[in-house]
Formats: structure tokens, C-alpha cells, sequence
């Protein structure tokens, strides 16, 4: 195997940032219920989505991330009743802004995914860390 | 900093699949670590101590526990660490359970992840600073807006014990949606014989102000210090004057519909609900009022021996301080009209909704409790009740069930039998009978043995009317053929809603609520009473429909939640808030602009200019004007910006 | 033309006269009749130094932005052309310049030209730009002179502009121009679009790996004003590295970009300010053209509107 396949093929890292109230809980429900996922993403927890920058997004990927996922309460379930709204806008902006920025669409995803929702955490996450595999590691010079 | 690291085996939860005492080991090599250990059970009384002891012993200054969720046990280790001399805060929690070893099954790879998750739970917790709880006042008075029968239990149950208690009503009198009710499940007994002494109870207490005909229109504060805007409407009568004598209704020329009666009767321009109206006040409604709408009449100032009339009365707001507030706003009667065409859509005259059943068959109703006909006044043959309108109906957007209508619709035709004899033929449609409730199964059984009432499982497909009567065509899906049969009288079991303009306040009150329009608890099993804003509650069938005895359980237990929050003199408030760096601040206010709490404001500094600065007991702790504020000025405590990013680069370390 | 010009030197005047304003921007002749430049006007007899033509294409709206009236209780006029105008609005909407302070001469403005288009017709340097109806007549040093079409010379965004009549003024000189029908376009970017990620990282690594962080294009922007503060220069939090490398010149842009998200209503300055020649517009269009079609938002066209991300419609329907 030449170091170049090497490269392509090494497992992708996924970091996902998800809020306490719902989607951290969710992952939570995922693993009591042992619902088995990928292997190479890693949770990082803030109180809320509406706590996440875009611009850290774009760090992750900066650092060397292959994928980020936002996931946070559904709309209408904010704990703080309209972090997640704010959220909406900026990283709708964000994900129609990547593929422009030299990131493909399919390295980032916000959704929503709430406390009860384990089995939708499962697929949530097993099926981005999926895509981003598919595409493999990234390689970007500009981010 | 000395970092000390616990990874947890949880018997063979973590170490079946991640091998704990191997990353132990690694983790002695993280820049600032001086101390690892792997523990069997770190949440265990042991494997607390042994914390302890290791701070102690090993002058550790921060810890990591790599087990479970934070969820779970965060508080349990930062209690433990606290109580050995560090700060609550300067500890992390690593979930190597629920988010690694549970959902993989390699050892290895496993292993490495969880190792990931202690690095990355390492460099959160060297950037962690040792935070500080802030106390606040508490005011103890509480507000109860709602004066049904859970607005009332709520009320009377704290202020027994001692506290102060405004219930804020929106028509003039307190009662809800049982006083108009007849007779309750299970055991028939006058609704008005239970309720009417409790409101008195209310009226008396006093411990109790009742704000009728009020609304509240404005709620600021959190927690402990709510600050509460009342709308007392204008009610066009001297309340402090009016004696309740009623002289006013009986002269007053103009009529109007009578909305306690729904319809069934006509009430006057000038109005109290029904006899044991607490308040007993009258309100003159305007838009029925020949003075209002003719400009001539003044009968009811001229009879009025109080001299209580006002017309000039405005709507007049006041302003009243909370440390609590229960929601107790009750529920509606789902508007049928507009949704079953089917039925004929309000225009079958002798087909009634359930509540009016209620008011025809109570002997103080427009009927005196005489069972008739709208149409014809004459006492019906057969009466048909059909079940689930606006209940476990998709097609009208009501999915859920109304919880009460089975029973209740039981109750009226046990009532039916008895006001109108043993020729009278019952039919009840229906879907599926829930009786789940103390008493409730055998009730059932009562009304279809012991009162002949014929249940007949199948929905109704269409009401209408022939040779004067409305014909019932449906399905008796048991014997799998169609019925008709020619009713007398209709009686809809017409399901509940949430009340009029509870969205409204779920937003004043900065509180969920469901598509729907019911109130969303905290959590359904863990703390349902409480919402996910601290210091407000819920209590009856604004939280999702119910029936009386659930409704005054969920009532006190309420009452009870309240009087724990209001037992202490001061609360502590997280310390997990945001905080303004003002000397990088440029005053562009897009924290103001977000913040859904108002936490932040403008405050002058000694040069002129004005800085942001967040309110630390008003601050919530989400973080919005973090992510907003360009400069970065605003960091929240635990989660700031350069811990998020060294987890980041943590993560992505080979 | 000239009367649009005899108008911003009357408005100046009769400002500065009647003690409305203790200075009046606009815009004057550069080192040579080929460009225009910025003028603080503090005496009505120094309004015979203002001009009017397709050279004034600086947002003088920059010169407003916080902390930036000197003194601080001054009142300023100021010209503004359709597309500065709405970078004001932006201001205004966030509550960040003091409208009663403010005397606006709003220019309705039929599009300024691409200095850069011009010097790329000739091999010696562009010393005179003359203006005759559409034609444009300029001049070199070494006396080689060229007529050509005005249209062909306009920066690209004039082309189609979407608000060419300004959005806020107290005063309007010059006649209004037929208001845009339909919608927004936002041109020059169908080459980017079409490329692939790979494509992108490589001619934006290519445009940033050049970007000397000299802050140009951030100072000359009308609507990012945190100066000293700027997060690109912060150190803690540690958002962007110092170092001037591609990646981390990418992210400098990046906070640029996003921060000025549903403000920047892509006048450009930007791009004509940066010494390196980064296409700036083509990030910041592209964006304002996602901005349209996410939310049919576009910054600064009413006062009365607030930033998009500071404030949000529970029926927004955005993702999935």
C-alpha cells in the first residue's frame, strides 16, 4: 500500500458538537439502548446550539476535521426557547457557504435530534459519518 | 496544575470493551496529569473517597472522571471533589460509557476512542476556572393564573402553608370548567356541592387575593423575583362597590348569549356567570350594552343600590412581584362546529356538545335539569352520545386523547336513564372505552348493565336530519353491518383543547408548549409539574387534558414544588453564565438584540461610554450572545471558546 | 452629471453654512484627474473642491462607522451613492450611528468604474479620465489617450444594481433612476459556482495564501467596526492563528465574512481596497446571493429591519 492510498483510506474524523439538553441526552439514550455506531466521530457538548460560532465549524475543519455535525433540540424545543432558531440561520448560511469555502456539502450536516430520539441519533450520526467516509479524508489547502 | 485522571471499569459496563486500565496509564502521559488510577466503581462509595483521598495525598488541583454521562453523575463528582477542598467546576466528566463503550463492541479501537475522550476532557478541564455560585433573594408570594379547580387547589394548598397567593382569573368569576359541569365520575356527585365550598374556601383565605376578569400581560425576572404585569379588565361595574345583588341583571333590557350556559340560554348586557359566582360581580358586556352601542338606557346605574355602575371604567394595569408562578390555565371545549361537517356542523339544532348536555342536565342550568329537545321541547326517545369528537382524530388535527370523554359520556347517560326513564333507548358510539382511572372500568360496567345503556363500537360517518328527527348512520363494526338509527337528541362527546390563547402566554412566560397548545412539563416522568423555566409550574389541563381527580392531584404535588423552592431565604444560581470582558466590548448591543432573557444591559462606565454587562442571576446560561458577539468580549463560564477549540484540536490529535 | 455635482457642492454649502453639519464628505479630485478621493469639507468655501463622476466609487459611509466621527459629538454630511447607502442602513438598523447627527446627500448613481478595467487597456499609467455622456476618454502619461464605452468600464456589480436610487438620505440631488425590477442579480460568479470543492480550495488557497493581513479590507469596510477588538487580532479567545499562512489567512477572511453576514450588501470596497488583489467580491456576493435565496434577505435595504442573525421567524423554513 503506498503512503497516498494510506491517506485515503485512514478513518475520517467526524467531531460532532451537540447541545446538553437534547442531542447530548440523545446520544446518551443511543448508548444506554446499545445501539451501535461508528467508531471515529467524537462529541464535543455545549449548553446550546445557539452557543456555536460558525467560525468554530470552521476551525474544526482548519484542524483537520473530515466532517462536523451541529445537532441540537428541534424547533420549538430550545431549553432557552430560541438558541436553536439563531442557529438555523447562521449555519443554513454556512452549510450552503461550504461547498464555496472548498468543503463538499456531504462533511457537514445541523440537524436536530431530541432527548427521546435515540434511534434517530443512530442513524443521524452513522449514516454522516457514512458520507464523509465515502469521501474520505480531507486534504483542503485553504481550510 | 496537578490533573489527576479516575477512569471507571463500571464493573463490565466500561471494561468489557474498553480497556481501563491500559488508557489509565496513557493518560499519566498528558501534559499536566500527575496522577491516574482505574477504579472498579468511581460513583461508589469507595471509589468517591479514593478521589478524595488522591487529592489530598497527590495535591491534585483539577480532576477527570472518565465513566458515565455527565447527565448522570456530573453532579455526584463535583459534590465529591468539592467536599475535598476543590472547586465544583475544576472537574470534568469523560463519557466513555454511554458514548463508547455501549455502542461498540472492538476493544481496541473502543480503547483509543475512549482515550480521545479522556484527552479531549483533559484539556477542557485545564482551562477550567473555579466558578462561584450566586445567591439571590427569593420573594415568596406566588402567583396562580388560572382559577379552576387545579388554579384553586394550587392556591389553597400553599396558603395553608403560609404563603401569600394572588390568583390572576380571566372571567369574572373563579370555577373553571367544573362549575359548569353537573355531576362527576365516578360517583355522581353535584360538581357545584365539591367545588362551590372550595372557591369560598379561596375567596376567604386570607392568605388568597383573587384578580377576576384579569389577565396577565407581561412577565418579567426569573426565578424568585418574577416581576408580573396584570391586566385587570375593565368591567364597566364598581367591583369595591358592587354587592352582587343581581337587581341590575333582572331590569337590564338588552339580551346576550349566555356564554356559561353555551348557548343553551340567553343571559343580559349585564352579567354575573351563575348564583355562586366568586366574586360575585357584575360586568357589563359593551358590545351588548344598549348604552354602549345606543348610547341611551343606564337602567342598571339607575337600579343599582351600591351606585357601582361606571362607564367610564378603563382597563387598568398593575404590577406585582413573584417568586413563583403556577400555570393553571385549564383547557377549552374543542370547537366542533368548524371541523365535522359530518355533523352538521353546528346546524343540526338537536345535536348538542357535551358541556351543553352538562348545563341542560344540571337542575340550576336553562333548563331547571329537564332533558329536552332544542328543537321541540319534547323529552327524547333515543339518545345517541357519539365518542371521540375531536379526539383520536387525525383528520381534524387532534391526534391525542381527550382522557375525560368516555367517562363523562358514561355519567350523562346513567344521568340520561335517570331523567328520562326506563323507555328512553341510550346508544353510545364509540371507539374504544378508557377507563383506567380508581373506580373508572366498573362505572362503565354500571352504565351498561345496570342502566341499560347500549354501547356500539364504530364511529359515525353522518348526522342528518329526516322526518324530525337526526338520523345516526354509522358502523357497528363488531357486527360488521351498518346502523341508522333515528335520534332524538345527539350529544357529542366533543373532546378538549388547550385554552384560548395559551400560546400567548407560553410565550410571555417564556415556556414550551406542544402543536397543540398544551404546556410542555420539564420532564413527562422525572418532573412533571415543573417547566423548563425555573420558578414556573404547571398544574391541571393546561399541561394535556384530565379529569378532576388528576387535575388536583397534580394540583397539590405542585403546590408541594413550589413550597420546596420557596422554603429557602436565597437560591443559588449557576454559575455556568456568561461574562463581558468589557474592555474588549464595542457596545454594538447584538447581545441585547439575542439574548432571550434580557440578561444583558447597558452599563455607563466612568468614561461616558456604555459596556455590555449580563445580569448574573438573570443569565440563563445558553450561550446565544456568545456565538453572536463578534468580538468574542462575552465568554460563557465552563464553555468557553478557547476550551471548545483546545477540545477540537484534542480530538483531531493523532 | 455636472448638475449632480453643483447639487452635492450646493447641499455642502448650505450644511456647512447654516451650521447643520461641522463637516461634509464627498468626494475629490486624486493626485491626477483619473481618480477621486475621499474629502472632509469644513468650510463652505472649500465645497468648489467636491466632485461628482464615475471615479467615486469610495463608500465614504467607512468614514461613519463607530467610534470613527472625530470628535465623537460632531455632525457630519456625508455623500452616499445607492449601493453605500445601504451599508448606512445596516448601521442604522443596528442602532450604531446617530441618524440626528447625520446630514445625508443621497446621489442616485448609474455605476462607477473599475479603475482597474481602465489600466489594463494601456501599458503606461492612467493619469486622466474624462466623462462624456457614455463615452470615457482617458489619457497617459506618456499622452496615449483612448475613448471607449462607459459600460464597458463599470465594476461589474453596477451592471445590474439593485439599488442604484439610495435607500436612506435627507436630501436626494441628481435625478432618480428607474428602480430595478425583478430580482437581485449578482453577477461574476457563474465561473466560481461551476467549479468543483477541489477547484475552490485550490483558487481560494491560491487568493489567500497572497493576504498580508494588512486589514484593509476590514478598516475600509462601512459595517465592521470592532477596530482594536476585531477577534482576528484577539489572542484570547485564540479563534485565528497570527500566522500568516493559507489556512489561517483563510479563517482572518472567514470572520470577515461572516461577521458582516446580513449587513454587507456587497458595495465592494473590500475587494477594490486590498493591495493583493484577493477577489474579495466573489465570497461576499456569493454569500449575499445564498442569503437571498435562503431567506429573500438582502442587508440594508430598510431601516426599520433588523441584521438577519439577530432576529429569527419561527416559521423560517430552512433545512430539513
Amino acid at each position: 500500500m503506498t503512503a497516498q492510498t494510506e491517506t485515503r483510506t485512514r478513518p475520517v474524523k467526524v467531531i460532532a458538537i451537540v447541545c446538553n439538553w437534547c442531542s447530548y441526552a440523545g446520544a446518551d439514550g443511543a448508548g444506554t439502548a446499545r445501539l451501535k455506531q461508528p467508531y471515529n466521530f467524537r462529541v464535543l457538548r455545549v449548553p446550546c446550539t445557539g452557543r456555536i460560532d460558525p467560525l468554530l465549524a470552521l476551525k474544526a475543519f482548519q484542524k483537520g476535521a473530515d466532517g462536523v455535525l451541529i445537532s441540537g433540540c428541534h424547533p420549538g424545543d430550545c431549553h432557552y426557547s430560541e438558541g436553536n432558531y439563531y442557529a438555523r440561520r447562521k449555519f443554513e448560511l454556512l452549510d450552503r457557504m461550504l461547498p464555496h469555502l472548498g468543503v463538499e456539502s456531504q462533511r457537514f450536516k445541523y440537524t436536530w435530534v431530541s432527548a427521546s430520539e435515540a434511534a434517530r441519533w443512530q442513524s443521524v450520526i452513522t449514516e454522516f459519518v457514512g458520507h464523509v467516509q465515502e469521501l474520505g479524508p480531507r486534504e483542503g489547502r485553504a481550510l | 496544575m496537578r490533573i489527576g485522571v479516575f477512569v471507571c471499569h463500571c464493573g463490565s459496563n466500561i471494561a468489557g470493551t474498553v480497556d481501563c486500565h491500559a488508557i489509565a496509564e496513557r493518560a499519566a502521559e498528558l501534559k499536566d496529569v500527575v496522577y491516574t488510577e482505574d477504579v472498579m466503581y468511581t460513583c461508589s462509595e469507595p471509589g468517591q473517597a479514593g478521589i478524595q483521598r488522591a487529592i489530598k495525598e497527590k495535591g491534585l488541583t483539577r480532576v477527570v472522571v472518565a465513566s458515565c454521562s455527565p447527565q448522570m453523575h456530573e453532579v455526584t463528582f463535583r459534590r465529591c471533589v468539592e467536599d475535598a477542598g476543590l472547586n465544583p467546576h475544576l472537574f470534568e466528566m469523560a463519557n466513555i460509557r454511554e458514548h463508547c463503550s455501549w455502542i461498540h463492541d472492538d476493544m481496541p479501537r473502543a480503547t483509543e476512542k475512549a482515550y480521545d475522550i479522556i484527552k479531549m476532557a483533559v484539556a477542557k478541564v485545564r482551562t477550567a476556572e473555579p466558578l462561584f455560585p450566586n445567591e439571590v433573594d427569593v420573594n415568596k408570594d406566588v402567583l396562580v393564573i388560572g382559577g379552576g379547580v387545579a388554579g384553586i387547589q394550587t392556591a389553597l394548598d400553599l396558603a395553608d402553608a403560609g404563603l401569600q397567593v394572588t390568583i390572576v382569573e380571566r372571567e369574572s368569576t373563579i370555577g373553571g370548567t367544573m362549575a359548569r359541569l353537573d355531576k362527576t365520575f365516578p360517583t355522581i356527585d353535584c360538581s357545584a356541592c365539591i367545588l362551590t365550598p372550595r372557591m369560598v374556601d379561596a375567596a376567604h383565605h386570607q392568605n388568597i387575593a383573587i384578580m377576576a376578569y384579569s389577565e396577565v400581560d407581561r412577565v418579567q425576572g426569573y426565578v424568585g423575583n418574577f416581576v408580573v404585569d396584570i391586566k385587570r379588565r375593565a368591567a364597566m361595574v364598581d367591583w369595591t362597590r358592587c354587592i352582587g345583588c343581581e337587581l341590575c341583571v333582572q331590569k337590564c333590557p338588552a339580551h346576550a348569549p349566555d356564554r356559561f350556559n353555551v348557548g343553551l340560554a340567553e343571559s343580559k348586557a349585564i352579567y354575573i356567570p351563575f348564583p355562586q359566582a366568586v366574586p360575585k360581580r357584575a360586568v357589563i358586556q359593551t358590545e351588548y350594552c344598549r348604552w354602549f352601542q345606543q348610547g341611551k338606557c343606564r337602567v342598571c346605574s339607575r337600579v343599582c343600590p351600591a351606585d357601582a355602575i361606571d362607564y367610564e371604567q378603563k382597563d387598568t394595569y398593575i404590577q406585582r412581584n413573584f417568586g413563583a408562578i403556577v400555570v393553571a390555565t385549564g383547557m377549552d371545549v374543542f370547537p366542533w362546529e368548524e371541523y365535522y361537517p359530518q355533523y352538521g356542523g353546528g346546524s343540526i339544532p338537536d345535536v348538542i356538545s357535551g358541556l351543553q348536555y352538562e348545563r341542560m342536565l344540571n337542575a340550576s342550568g336553562p333548563t331547571g335539569g329537564h332533558v329536552h329537545r332544542i328543537s321541540n321541547h319534547e323529552e327524547p326517545k333515543n339518545v345517541v352520545f357519539i365518542q371521540c369528537v375531536g379526539s383520536r382524530d387525525e383528520s381534524v388535527g387532534r391526534p391525542y386523547c381527550s382522557s375525560v370523554c368516555c367517562m363523562y359520556t358514561a355519567k350523562q347517560a346513567i344521568l340520561t336513564r335517570n331523567h328520562c326513564g326506563p323507555e328512553t333507548n341510550i346508544f353510545v358510539f364509540y371507539i374504544d372505552i378508557r377507563a383506567t382511572g380508581k373506580g373508572y372500568e366498573e362505572f362503565i360496567k354500571r352504565a351498561q348493565t345496570e342502566f341499560n345503556v347500549n354501547y356500539v363500537r364504530g364511529r359515525v360517518s353522518k348526522l342528518y336530519e329526516e322526518h324530525g328527527k337526526v338520523m345516526v348512520r354509522g358502523m357497528d363494526t363488531l357486527l360488521g353491518q351498518q346502523v341508522e338509527i333515528p335520534a332524538d337528541l345527539v350529544v357529542l362527546a366533543t373532546g378538549t383543547t388547550s385554552a384560548e390563547g395559551a400560546p400567548q402566554l407560553a410565550q410571555a412566560l417564556n415556556i414550551s408548549y406542544d402543536e397543540f397548545g398544551f404546556f410542555k412539563e420539564s420532564h413527562p416522568k422525572l418532573r412533571p409539574v415543573e417547566t423548563n423555566t425555573a420558578g414556573v409550574f404547571l398544574a391541571g389541563a393546561c399541561q394535556a387534558p384530565k379529569d378532576i381527580p388528576t387535575s388536583v392531584a397534580q394540583a397539590s404535588g405542585t403546590a408541594s414544588k413550589v413550597l420546596g423552592l420557596l422554603s429557602k431565604d436565597k437560591l443559588k444560581t449557576s454559575p455556568q453564565i456568561a461574562v463581558v470582558d468589557q474592555s474588549r466590548c464595542v457596545s454594538c448591543w447584538k447581545c441585547t438584540d439575542v439574548c432571550p432573557f434580557s440578561a444583558p444591559e447597558k452599563q455607563s462606565q466612568r468614561d461616558g461610554s456604555q459596556k455590555s454587562h449580563i445580569i448574573e442571576t438573570v443569565c440563563q446560561g445558553c450561550g446565544i450572545c456568545v456565538a453572536t458577539c463578534p468580538v468574542n468580549c462575552i465568554s460563557l463560564k465552563g464553555f468557553t471558546t478557547d476550551s471548545i477549540i483546545d477540545q477540537i484540536e484534542e480530538a483531531l490529535l493523532a | 452629471m455636472s448638475s449632480t455635482q453643483d447639487a452635492i457642492r450646493e447641499a455642502a454649502k448650505n450644511a456647512l453654512a447654516s451650521g447643520r453639519v461641522d463637516y461634509f464628505i464627498g468626494w475629490t479630485q486624486g493626485h491626477t484627474p483619473s481618480e477621486a478621493i475621499p474629502a472632509f469639507i469644513r468650510r463652505p468655501e472649500e465645497v468648489d473642491r467636491l466632485i461628482w463622476s464615475p471615479l467615486c466609487h469610495h463608500n465614504l459611509v467607512t468614514f461613519l462607522k463607530r467610534k470613527m466621527p472625530d470628535p465623537p459629538e460632531s455632525r457630519i454630511g456625508v455623500c452616499v451613492k445607492g449601493c453605500d447607502s445601504r451599508t448606512l442602513v445596516a448601521l442604522l438598523q443596528e442602532g450604531l450611528v446617530d441618524r440626528e447627527r447625520l446630514y445625508v446627500v443621497g446621489i442616485p448613481c448609474a455605476g462607477v468604474i473599475d479603475k482597474r478595467l481602465v489600466d489594463a487597456l494601456f501599458t503606461d499609467e492612467v493619469t486622466e479620465i474624462d466623462f462624456e455622456g457614455d463615452l470615457v476618454t482617458a489619457r497617459t502619461r506618456m499622452g496615449e489617450s483612448k475613448e471607449f464605452a462607459l459600460a464597458d468600464v463599470l465594476l461589474d456589480q453596477c451592471g445590474g444594481c439593485y439599488s442604484p436610487n439610495p435607500r436612506y438620505a435627507d436630501e436626494l440631488v441628481g435625478d432618480t433612476l428607474p428602480e430595478s425590477q425583478g430580482k437581485p442579480q449578482f453577477p461574476g460568479l457563474e465561473e466560481f459556482e461551476a467549479l468543483d470543492s477541489a477547484a475552490k480550495d485550490a483558487l481560494l488557497a491560491e487568493a489567500f495564501s497572497t493576504c498580508i493581513r494588512c486589514f484593509a479590507c476590514i478598516n475600509v469596510c462601512p459595517v465592521c467596526y470592532c477596530w482594536d477588538q476585531c477577534v482576528n487580532r484577539s489572542r484570547r479567545p485564540a479563534l485565528v492563528g497570527q500566522k500568516v499562512d493559507t489556512k489561517e489567512n483563510t479563517l482572518f477572511q472567514m470572520v470577515h465574512m461572516f461577521h458582516v453576514a446580513g449587513r454587507c450588501p456587497s458595495c465592494g470596497a473590500c475587494d477594490r481596497a486590498c493591495p493583493v488583489q484577493i477577489p474579495l467580491y466573489l465570497l461576499h456576493r456569493k454569500m449575499n446571493k445564498e442569503l437571498y435565496e435562503m431567506l429573500g434577505f438582502m442587508a440594508g435595504m430598510d431601516v426599520d429591519e433588523k441584521p438577519v442573525f439577530q432576529t429569527f421567524r419561527i416559521d423560517d423554513v430552512l433545512g430539513e
